[in-house]
C-alpha cells in the first residue's frame, strides 16, 4: 500500500498549493476550506474527490503563484519588460485556447494521456532507480550470495560454516551477519495467531544500524542462549497485538512455543529482510546446528567497511572463497561469495518491467508530441494570413515565435495538469504489477519527485512540439497579405509528412512490445500446472517446532485431516510440505544403491499425507501412489515425478530402485521407488516441471524439510472459498493455539502466478491503444489537410472527368506511402529493441512472425481507417466552389 | 472619494454573501452560497484572492475559529464586513439605483 492512498486528500496536492501560499490565516482558511469540501465529496466517491482535490488545488497553485507574479512585475503601461510581453502572449494564447475549444481540447488531452502514463510509470521508475533505503548509509549494505558457476547458481542461500569462516576471515567487510526467516504462532492474550518472524545474529542490528522506535535491539551477549528468550516486535505487529501500547515492553509473548520477554519495537519504516517480517528473535546457533558445509540455508547481509568500495570487497571475498574451497574441495568446489548491493536486491523483481513501461511510455510522449505538432503545422497554415498580418505591422520573428510557443506552452501546462489527475488511477495499476516486487520497505507513489519530473516533462514536451511548427511558421516574414499561400505551406506540408511518419514507426514499437508480452501471456496462460484446478481449498497450519516429535506431529495432522474431512461438501483432503508454486523449497540429493558413485539425483522433497497426490489431481503413471498403509511399521517407499524419471533413470526403470538422502550413514533408510507420477509445475508457473520426489509423512525424518508446516488440499463439492469458515473452525478445535492460515483456493494460487505478468501486458497494451490512435489521428490530419490544400486541383480533375474513384486511391496511396514507410521503420526498430524484452517473454521469440504479421494487419486497417474519410471528402468536391473559395 | 471606481462585480457579490451568511462566513461557504443564491459558479482561486484585495483594502476584517477536525485541524478563516465596506456597498448600491431609475420599464417589455 502507498502511503499516499489513506483517507486523507493527496498530499502533494496539499503540498504544492501550502507551497504558494505564505502560512498564516489566510492559508489555513484556503487549505480547511479545500479539506472539508473534500471530505464531504469521499463520502460519494473517495477517487473522485481525490481528483477534484488535485485538479483545484493544482489550478489555484497556479493562479496564486501567477497573481504574485504580476504584483511584482515591473508597471510598464507601454509594455516592454520581457515578463510583461511574455504575460500578454500567454492571455492571448488562452483567449486563442478558449475560441477553439474542440482543437485545444484534442491537444490538451493528447499531451495529458501522455504525461499521465509517463507520471505514473516515473512513481515506479524512481524507487527502481533510485531506491531510497531507510538504512543509514544504505549505500555500504550488500547481500552475501552463494554463487557456482559449474551448477548455474547465481543467487543462492548460503552454508552457515561459508559464512562463518567468510565472517572470521573478512577485512573489508565491517559486520556480516546471518538470519533466517521462520514461520511461528503468537499466542498473546487474546488468541494466537501466525507471524513470520526472522531469527539474526546479534551483528544484525549493528549491521543494519536502524534505531528501534521504543526500547533497544538485541545485545551481543544475547547470544549467550541462557539470556535469547527475548523479542523485538515490528511496529505492525506492535499495533496490531497489543493497540500500540508503550507498556509493552517487559511483557512476555509465547512465539513458536517459547516464552520471550518483549524488549524492543522496530519502526514501521524497517522492513528488514522482508515487509511480512513481524518479530525478530536472537540467533544462537551451534556448528552442530549449522548444518553440512554443503546445506545451503541462511542468509548473510554485511556492511562493507569505511572507505572500501565494492570491488574491493569482492576481490577480498573471491580471495577468501578460494581459499576455502581449497580447504574443502569436497563441498565448496566451484563455490564462491558473490556480494551485491542491498539496494540492487530491493529492486531485483520490478527493474526489467518497469524500465520497459518507462521506455515505453518515453516513447508514447515523443508520439503525443509529433502529433501535437502535426496539429498544429496543419492548423498553423490556416493562421497565415493572421502572422503575415502581424509580421507585416513590425512583429519581429522573435514576437512571433514568442506568441507560437506561448500557444504551445499553454496547452502543455493544461495537458500536463489533466495528466497529473490521470496518472492517480494509473498509479494503482502499476502498484498491482510491483505487488510484492519491492522489498525494504520501498513504495509506489505520487510524490513531489514525481510531480518535478512530470513539470519536467510537460515543459520539455511543451517546448518539444511547439519549437517546430514556430519556426516553420514564423519563417515566412512580412508578404502577401492575403489569399495567396506562401511557401511555408510546402515545407509545412513536408515537415508534417515527417513527423507522422516518426510517430507511426514509435507506436509500431510499442505496438510490437504489446503483441509480445500479449502473446507470451496466452503461452503462459495455456500451461498445464499437472494438477486440477476444479473447486479445492488450500491451508498451512503449522505446529511449533519444538518440544514435538513426528509421532505426535503426525497424530496433530492427522486429527486436522479428519476434522476437515468431516465438514459437509468436502470430498478429499491431505497435506504436504509444500504445495505447488511454492519457489525454490526443500532441494534433496539422492543417491542410487545401483550406482554409487554417479552424481545423486537432485530434486525437490514433498513429504506427503497418503492421498495427497489424488486429492490434487495428479495422475499415477506407472506403478502404484503412496498408500495410508506406509506408515512407520512399514519399509520406506517413495515415488518420483515423471522428469525424475527422465532425467535420472533415463531408459531404465526407476521402479525398485533403493534411494538414500545419506548413502554414507548406517542408520539413515534406503527407499524404494514404488511409482512414477505426472509432473506438476513446482516452483513457479512456467518455470517448467521440477524433479520430484515424494515419500510419506510418516517415514520421513521429522522436520527435515520443513514438514512441521503442512498445505492442505481440500476439495470440495461446490465453491471452494465458502468453506473457508469452516475450515479454521474446524482446526482451531483440534488445537486452538494453532491457526489456519494462507488459506486461498487453489485458482487463485494459480491465478496469483499470471497477476503480474497480466498487469505488465495490460499496461503495455493501454500505451500501445493509444499510441495507435494518435498515429492514426496524425496520418487523419495530414491527409485531411492535404485534401483540403488541393481541394481545386481535385476539383479541376473531377471537372475535367477523372473517375471518383482514381481520386480515392491517389489519397489512399498517399496514407499508404505514409504507413508504409513509418510501418518499415517501426518493425526495424522493434526489432532491434527485442532484447530487452527477453526474460519478460515466455514461449514467444522476441521476433515473433505471428506477432509482427499482426502489427501490420492492426496498423494496415487503423491507417485505412484514418484515410477513408479525406478520401470520402475529396470525391465530393465540387470545381466551380472549389475554385471560388481561393 | 467619488473619484474612486465602484467596487467590481464580484467583489459586490461577495460583501453581500458575507452579510447573508452573518457569523458563518467563510470561503468555502460563500462559495456554495454565490452558487446557490446567485446561480453563479466562481473560480475559488479568484473568491480568495479578491477577498485578500479587499481585506487590504479595509473593507472586511478575518479571524480564526477554532480549529476543527474536518479540516485537518485547520481553523475556519471568518470574515466580516467593515464600516467601509458596508459604505462601498452602500455608494455603489446608490449609484446604481440612480441609474435604474426611468429604465425598469423597457426591461418589462423585453
Amino acid at each position: 500500500m502507498g502511503r499516499n492512498h489513506g483517507p486523507g486528500p493527496p498530499r502533494w496536492a496539499a503540498s504544492l498549493l501550502r507551497s504558494v501560499l505564505s502560512p498564516g490565516l489566510p492559508s489555513d482558511g484556503i487549505l480547511g476550506d479545500l479539506h472539508e469540501e473534500f471530505l464531504e465529496r469521499a463520502e460519494r466517491s473517495l477517487t473522485l474527490a481525490r481528483v477534484w482535490y488535485a485538479t483545484v488545488a493544482t489550478a489555484m497553485a497556479i493562479r496564486f503563484a501567477v497573481g504574485r507574479r504580476q504584483r511584482h512585475a515591473p508597471d510598464h503601461e507601454g509594455g516592454g519588460g520581457m515578463m510583461v510581453g511574455w504575460r500578454r502572449d500567454l492571455v492571448y494564447a488562452l483567449r486563442r485556447t478558449r475560441s477553439e475549444p474542440g482543437f485545444s481540447a484534442v491537444l490538451v488531452l493528447t499531451i495529458a494521456v501522455a504525461v499521465g502514463a509517463n507520471a505514473a510509470i516515473f512513481g515506479a521508475v524512481r524507487p527502481v532507480v533510485a531506491p531510497q533505503l531507510p538504512f543509514p548509509e544504505a549505500q555500504r549494505l550488500v547481500r552475501v550470495w552463494e554463487a557456482n558457476d559449474q551448477r548455474g547458481w547465481t543467487r543462492s542461500s548460503d552454508s552457515w560454516q561459508d559464512a562463518r569462516d567468510w565472517a572470521a576471515a573478512t577485512t573489508t567487510l565491517d559486520g556480516l551477519a546471518v538470519y533466517n526467516t521462520w514461520e511461528g504462532n503468537l499466542v498473546t492474550g487474546d488468541g494466537a495467531q501466525r507471524i513470520r518472524y526472522t531469527l539474526a545474529e546479534p551483528d544484525f542490528f549493528r549491521t543494519l544500524g536502524v534505531a528501534p522506535l521504543l526500547g533497544r535491539v538485541l545485545a551481543p551477549e544475547e547470544i549467550d542462549p541462557s539470556r535469547s528468550d527475548v523479542v523485538i516486535l515490528s511496529q505492525g505487529l506492535w499495533t496490531r497485538a497489543f493497540g500500540a501500547d508503550p507498556a509493552v515492553i517487559g511483557r512476555t509473548v509465547r512465539l513458536a512455543g517459547r516464552t520471550l520477554e518483549v524488549v524492543g519495537v522496530m519502526p514501521a519504516s524497517f522492513q528488514y529482510p522482508a515487509a511480512d517480517v513481524d518479530a525478530w528473535k536472537p540467533w544462537h546457533i551451534t556448528p552442530d546446528q549449522g548444518g553440512r558445509r554443503d546445506s545451503y540455508w541462511v542468509s548473510a547481509v554485511a556492511r562493507l567497511a569505511p572507505g572500501v568500495t565494492l570491488t574491493q570487497a569482492q576481490r577480498e571475498m573471491t580471495a577468501i572463497g578460494r581459499a576455502l574451497e581449497r580447504a574443502h574441495p569436497d563441498t565448496n568446489e566451484g563455490f564462491r561469495p558473490l556480494l551485491e548491493p542491498v539496494a540492487d536486491v530491493a529492486v531485483l523483481n520490478a527493474r526489467q518491467g518497469v524500465m520497459l513501461l518507462w521506455g515505453a511510455v518515453g516513447l508514447l510522449l515523443l508520439v503525443a508530441c509529433a502529433n501535437v505538432a502535426t496539429l498544429l503545422l496543419a492548423r498553423g497554415e490556416a493562421r497565415t494570413t493572421e502572422i503575415h498580418v502581424r509580421s507585416s505591422l513590425g512583429a519581429g520573428r522573435g514576437a512571433l515565435m514568442r506568441q507560437l510557443l506561448a500557444e504551445s506552452l499553454l496547452t502543455a501546462i493544461l495537458g500536463g495538469a489533466l495528466g497529473i489527475a490521470l496518472a492517480l488511477p494509473a498509479l494503482n495499476g502499476v502498484r498491482v504489477l510491483l505487488g510484492g516486487r519491492l522489498s525494504y520497505g520501498l513504495a509506489v507513489e505520487l510524490n513531489p519527485a514525481v510531480i518535478g519530473y512530470t513539470l519536467l516533462v510537460t515543459g520539455v514536451a511543451g517546448i518539444a512540439f511547439g519549437l517546430l511548427p514556430a519556426l516553420r511558421l514564423s519563417a515566412d516574414g512580412p508578404g502577401p497579405a492575403a489569399g495567396v499561400r506562401g511557401s511555408a505551406g510546402r515545407g509545412s506540408f513536408r515537415t508534417g509528412r515527417a513527423l507522422v511518419i516518426a510517430q507511426t514507426a514509435l507506436a509500431v514499437v510499442i505496438l510490437t512490445g504489446a503483441g509480445l508480452l500479449g502473446r507470451s501471456m496466452q503461452r503462459l496462460a495455456a500451461v498445464d500446472p499437472g494438477f486440477a484446478l476444479g473447486s479445492a481449498l488450500t491451508f498451512r497450519v503449522a505446529p511449533p517446532q519444538e518440544g514435538m516429535d513426528r509421532q505426535e506431529a503426525s497424530v496433530l495432522l492427522e486429527s486436522i485431516r479428519a476434522r476437515v474431512a468431516a465438514i459437509p461438501g468436502v470430498t478429499a483432503v491431505a497435506a504436504a510440505n509444500r504445495l505447488p508454486f511454492s519457489g525454490n523449497m526443500w532441494n534433496a540429493e539422492w543417491t542410487d544403491q545401483a550406482r554409487p558413485d554417479e552424481a545423486p539425483l537432485r530434486a525437490f522433497a514433498r513429504v506427503v499425507q497418503p492421498g495427497l497426490l489424488e486429492t490434487l489431481g495428479v495422475a499415477v503413471l506407472r506403478g502404484r501412489a503412496l498408500l495410508p498403509t506406509d506408515d512407520a511399521g512399514a519399509a520406506p517407499v517413495a515415488v518420483v515425478s515423471r522428469s525424475a524419471a527422465d532425467r535420472f533413470w533415463g531408459a531404465d526403470d526407476p521402479i525398485g530402485s533403493r534411494l538414500s538422502l545419506a548413502p554414507d550413514d548406517d542408520r539413515a533408510p534406503w527407499v524404494r521407488v514404488v511409482g512414477i507420477v505426472d509432473d506438476v509445475e513446482t516452483t513457479q508457473l512456467g518455470a517448467g516441471p521440477g524433479a520430484v520426489v515424494y515419500t510419506p509423512f510418516e517415514q520421513s525424518v521429522f522436520g527435515h524439510f520443513g514438514d512441521w508446516g503442512m498445505d492442505y488440499v481440500v476439495r470440495t463439492e461446490g465453491e471452494a472459498a465458502a468453506l473457508a469458515p469452516a475450515v479454521r473452525a474446524a482446526v482451531a478445535e483440534v488445537d486452538p493455539s494453532l491457526p489456519a492460515f494462507d488459506v486461498s483456493t487453489l485458482r487463485e494460487r494459480y491465478r496469483d502466478q499470471l497477476q503480474a505478468p497480466k498487469a505488465l501486458g495490460l499496461l503495455m497494451t493501454t500505451f500501445a491503444a493509444v499510441a495507435l490512435l494518435l498515429a492514426a489521428l496524425g496520418i487523419y490530419g495530414t491527409l485531411a489537410y492535404a485534401v483540403a490544400r488541393s481541394r481545386p486541383e481535385i476539383g479541376v480533375r473531377l471537372a475535367l472527368g477523372a473517375r471518383p474513384s482514381a481520386v480515392v486511391a491517389r489519397i489512399l496511396g498517399r496514407g499508404a506511402v505514409l504507413t508504409g514507410v513509418g510501418l518499415v521503420a517501426g518493425l526495424a526498430l522493434a526489432a532491434v529493441a527485442g532484447r530487452w524484452l527477453e526474460g519478460l517473454l515466455f514461449g514467444v521469440d522476441p521476433l515473433d512472425p505471428v506477432t509482427y504479421l499482426g502489427i501490420v494487419g492492426v496498423l494496415g486497417v487503423a491507417a485505412l481507417a484514418a484515410s477513408a474519410l479525406p478520401a470520402w471528402r475529396a470525391t465530393r468536391v465540387d470545381a466551380v466552389e472549389a475554385l471560388r473559395g481561393d | 472619494m467619488s473619484n474612486d471606481p465602484f467596487i467590481g462585480e464580484l467583489e459586490q457579490m461577495l460583501l453581500l454573501a458575507i452579510l447573508r451568511r452573518g457569523d458563518q462566513a467563510y470561503g468555502a461557504a460563500l462559495v456554495r452560497e454565490l452558487k446557490a443564491t446567485a446561480g453563479r459558479r466562481v473560480a475559488r482561486g479568484s473568491v480568495y484572492v479578491t477577498l485578500d484585495r479587499m481585506e487590504a483594502k479595509g473593507w472586511l476584517e478575518s479571524r480564526a475559529s477554532d480549529p476543527r477536525p474536518e479540516r485537518g485541524g485547520r481553523p475556519r478563516r471568518l470574515l466580516r464586513v467593515t464600516p467601509e465596506g458596508i459604505a462601498e456597498l452602500r455608494r455603489s448600491r446608490e449609484a446604481l439605483l440612480s441609474l435604474w431609475d426611468g429604465v425598469e420599464a423597457v426591461l418589462e417589455e423585453g
